[in-house]
């Protein structure tokens, strides 16, 4: 072999011949290589920003969440509906006797059944529970206490098999089917309409999602994401330490919404500015039962049935009138009573009756909040965009709702009740229990070894069975999955990528193999006479062999500087494109105490460029094998005389 | 076209071929008759053998037919000899040329360079052999388009894994030898046919080998550079000491021969 230098300097003097075809095939092989230096660069832009915001919230932590798979089908479930039916039963004959004693008229039809039942195939009847009804919310109940599902204790021990170093939990509050109610009062004022509800149903944003939305988790979980100078101490004034969507903290704080074509650093000031204007803000949230909130109701009706009759000469105001709340979250007044005595006395029977049989008194109590921090907001978009898809990568520290310590339960009755003795028919199917876990490896294989999908084929729930069964006939009563950081995810992401990169990166090089081949072939075809020469004053087939070698490796180099050079731009337009929007994003669902803090879309990792730079060189090298072993078997004779 | 060894014979030869321009006709008579002259000196020896032929035969295949490019060709040639292949074409004396510097192997016969018998060498050493021991020059110079001409002469130096120092120095002598030194830093473009056949007689000097095998040198050469690169030849062959064997169509080149080979039909004629 000769010198590397002299080999050099004898490879570069073939990139200066056939120069069009040279830069067409740099560009087109250039520009293949590109996908791959556009996605390693961007991607591990990505991986990094991340790892730079994972100091915060919970992401440097390997958490993971179960939840009960075996809330039971209640619906469909035939003992729950016998019971149910049965207790019906008896409740009305209850009633009709308790009516007799107090000498009041009681009218069973106005007591609906337990279950509604529908047509179902070959003309039979199905019947599913109606979980408003209060035979079947005891039904449900005692079911729920004689089939009690796996909670804490399971999980932990499910979970200490694979080492967890801690446990907490978290309950969203429940479904409550009575007809409470519970709000946010706006600016301190309660309003009154009829639409409002403790269970909002759909998806809501902004204060209306609180009664959908509130959970109370451990306040080791919360710590991460309260703003500087706030504590999760329950206040002096006994105001509640809540996290809550920026929505909500930007209707709170009065701020006008920012205009979906407001700009990226628009919105980034925007977030800086809630975040210190939210600190410590206060609000209350009004809780009324249902015997509260239907007297309300009742006064809103009333007024509107008075409004409405107030020209008509023979309308009547009723007898007894409740008025609306003298303050917010106040009890329903009785603005007027003109009953008779005898009226009196049979509505004193009557609430006698009531109560007998599970009416309850009416109740409202504030809640008083303080802002502690905040989340992003729940998206309920499926959004292809990619500075979407991006941010769901970091969306999922906390998660999008509103966030109170456990312990306000223990300090505030009102937060017990509704979180603890709701009249919920749903077991449990609010609470998460979670799992710290020391290393990604075990966390995953916690979730690998023991997640179980329910098995909707052989439990058909349309036909009463309960999917969550084949769960527990499994021993694996948890849905299992990665929370509160992505660690998992970008630990797999990162995985995915890798495999990506490697096996697209394979095809890629095959491709720029077939189109490099057609120029180093072409090449070495030209200079046969330039070969035969040199094999005449002396050069063995190696020396020229490593000639072409080298001038492959220039050649591949030179692709892979302009795969690199484009690949740069892609990432760089793609961060000037999207990076302050997901920065925002990623300030607010990290918590991030420096809000200088930015994310960025573009960032070279030195393997994945070395990966890049061997298979072009490699297809380079694949691409001269042929062509080279051709030329030099070639008698030098016949190329000198040929080219004559 | 074969020129006649008898000088009666060459006259009249000649005559026609001047279009009887007698006095170009007698002119050619003359190094014809000194060409015949040398031609029989030869049985002189002047130094040692250096190329040693020996019932040499080259058999081509074309298609479903050999073709006899050389038959029982047997030559000796001396250290310091300057001798020229001639013959019509098709006569096998760039296949004699081809075999004596190893770029073919014979289908029969030995050929012996300075002691070795080329056709028993691997191919990694005939390629040691051919670049240390032959300089070769061909018609049209093949000197490398991109390179200059110092680093054109240094080719055979860097195959030759010569020092860098060493083989600038050696190009210098050799650019200043041909009359090139103020071209070294130009490229082969620049240079005129007659100064990319010096540069290229350059390149075959580099190694200093005992032989230069040179395949029509003047061929594509104006008669004026023709001559000057013969008299480099020759000023080679004495300065150096180094056997030059060129193969030629021109007579006044293979007259300025010590000795002439005549082939024909892939045999020696005379």
């Amino acid at each position: 072999m000769i010198r590397l230098r002299e080999a050099t300097m004898l490879a570069l003097t073939k990139l200066r011949t056939r120069k069009v075809r040279l830069v067409v095939t740099i560009v087109i092989s250039g520009l293949l290589f590109s996908v791959l230096a556009a996605s390693s660069i961007g991607a591990r832009g990505i991986f990094s920003s991340i790892a730079s915001f994972n100091k915060e919230g919970l992401s440097n932590r390997f958490l993971t969440q179960g939840n009960s798979l075996s809330s039971g089908n209640v619906f469909m479930n035939k003992d729950i509906i016998d019971r149910a039916s049965a207790i019906y039963k008896d409740t009305i004959e209850a009633k009709k006797t308790e009516a007799k004693k107090l000498g009041i008229e009681y009218n069973s039809e106005n007591d609906r059944p337990p279950y509604n039942e529908y047509p179902g195939q070959n003309g039979t009847k199905i019947r599913s529970i109606d979980p408003t009804q209060p035979a079947a919310v005891q039904a449900i109940k005692e079911y729920n206490t004689s089939h009690p599902q796996p909670g804490m204790d399971e999980f932990k021990k499910a979970a200490s098999t694979y080492h967890a170093s801690a446990f907490y939990e978290s309950h969203t509050i429940p479904y409550d089917t009575s007809g409470s109610q519970l709000e946010v009062l706006k600016g301190g004022k309660e309003t009154y309409d009829d639409t409002k509800s403790a269970n909002n149903n759909g998806p809501a944003t902004g204060l209306d999602s609180f009664a959908s939305n509130w959970s109370l988790m451990s306040e080791d979980l919360l710590e991460p994401f309260i703003l500087p100078g706030e504590s999760l101490a329950i206040g002096k004034d006994g105001s509640i330490p809540i996290i809550i969507p920026i929505s909500a903290a930007e209707q709170l704080l009065g701020a006008k919404a920012l205009p979906s074509s407001a700009s990226a650093s628009d919105r980034l000031e925007r977030t800086r500015q809630n975040r210190e204007s939210i600190k410590g803000f206060t609000f209350d949230a009004c809780y009324r039962n249902a015997t509260s909130a239907s007297l309300v109701n009742e006064a809103v009706t009333a007024q509107q049935e008075i409004d409405q009759n107030k020209n008509k000469k023979d309308y009547q105001k009723p007898s007894l009138q409740y008025g609306l709340p003298a303050e917010a979250c106040g009890p329903a007044p009785i603005i007027r009573d003109e009953r008779t005595a005898e009226q009196k006395t049979l509505d004193d029977k009557q609430l006698q009756f009531d109560q007998k049989f599970g009416a309850t008194e009416g109740m409202q109590s504030k809640i008083h909040f303080r802002v502690v921090g905040m989340v992003p907001d729940a998206n309920y978009s499926i959004s292809t965009d990619v500075s979407q898809i991006i941010k769901s990568l970091v969306t999922s520290s906390l998660g999008s709702g509103w966030y109170a310590p456990l312990s306000a339960a223990a300090t505030n009755e009102t937060v017990s009740q509704l979180f603890f003795e709701a009249n919920t028919q749903f077991a449990d199917g609010g609470s998460l229990y979670f799992a710290d876990f020391k290393t990604a490896d075990a966390a995953r294989t916690f979730i690998d070894q023991q997640n179980c999908t329910p098995d909707y084929q052989k439990y058909d729930p349309s036909s009463g069975g309960d999917p969550a069964q084949s769960c527990i006939d499994s021993g694996k009563p948890f849905g299992l999955g990665p929370y509160g950081s992505n660690s998992l995810g970008l630990e797999s992401a990162k995985k995915t990528f890798q495999k990506f990169f490697t096996l697209i990166g394979l095809g890629i090089a095959a491709i720029a193999c077939v189109i490099m081949m057609g120029t180093v072939g072409k090449m070495i075809a030209d200079s046969r006479r330039e070969t035969a020469v040199f094999r005449a004053i002396g050069a063995k087939k190696l020396d020229i062999a490593q000639i072409y070698v080298l001038y492959t490796v220039f050649l591949s180099t030179l692709i892979f500087l302009f795969a690199m050079f484009v690949g740069l731009a892609i990432a760089v337009y793609a961060n000037h494109r999207w990076a302050t929007d997901i920065t925002q994003q990623a300030l607010v669902a990290y918590n991030a105490q420096d809000l200088n803090k930015a994310f960025r879309l573009y960032s070279f990792y030195p393997p994945d460029m070395l990966y890049l730079l061997g298979i072009t060189v490699t297809a380079g090298l694949l691409s001269a094998i042929f062509p080279l072993i051709r030329s030099l078997r070639r008698n030098p004779i016949r190329d000198m005389r040929d080219d004559t | 076209m074969i020129i006649k060894t008898d000088p009666l014979q060459q006259a009249a030869q000649l005559l026609e071929i001047t279009g009887y321009d007698v006095e170009s006709a007698i002119a050619a008579v003359h190094s014809a008759h000194a060409a015949h002259q040398r031609l029989h000196a030869h049985a002189v020896p002047k130094g040692p053998v250096v190329v040693q032929a020996k019932n040499l035969r080259k058999e081509y295949k074309v298609g479903k037919q050999h073709v006899n490019a050389l038959q029982d060709v047997s030559l000796e040639i001396h250290e310091g000899e300057f001798v020229a292949f001639t013959g019509p074409s098709g006569s096998g004396k760039s296949t004699l040329l081809q075999l004596i510097g190893g770029l073919d192997k014979p289908s029969g016969g030995t050929i012996t360079i300075d002691g070795q018998d080329i056709a028993r060498l691997s191919d990694r050493k005939l390629s040691r052999f051919r670049n240390r021991t032959i300089g070769f020059v061909f018609q049209f110079f093949y000197l490398q388009p991109f390179l200059s001409v110092q680093t054109n002469l240094a080719v055979p130096g860097i195959f030759a894994r010569m020092k860098p120092a060493e083989y600038k120095e050696r190009t210098r002598e050799l650019a200043a030898a041909v009359g090139l030194q103020d071209r070294l830093q130009h490229h082969p473009k620049e240079l005129s046919g007659g100064q990319m056949q010096r540069a290229a007689i350059a390149r075959a000097l580099l190694n200093k080998p005992k032989l230069i095998l040179a395949d029509e040198p003047t061929g594509n050469l104006d008669s004026a550079n023709g001559e000057a690169i013969i008299e480099l030849f020759d000023k080679v062959r004495k300065e150096f000491g180094t056997t030059v064997v060129v193969v030629t169509h021109d007579p006044k080149v293979a007259a300025r021969a010590d000795r002439e080979i005549i082939l024909k039909d892939g045999r020696i004629a005379g």
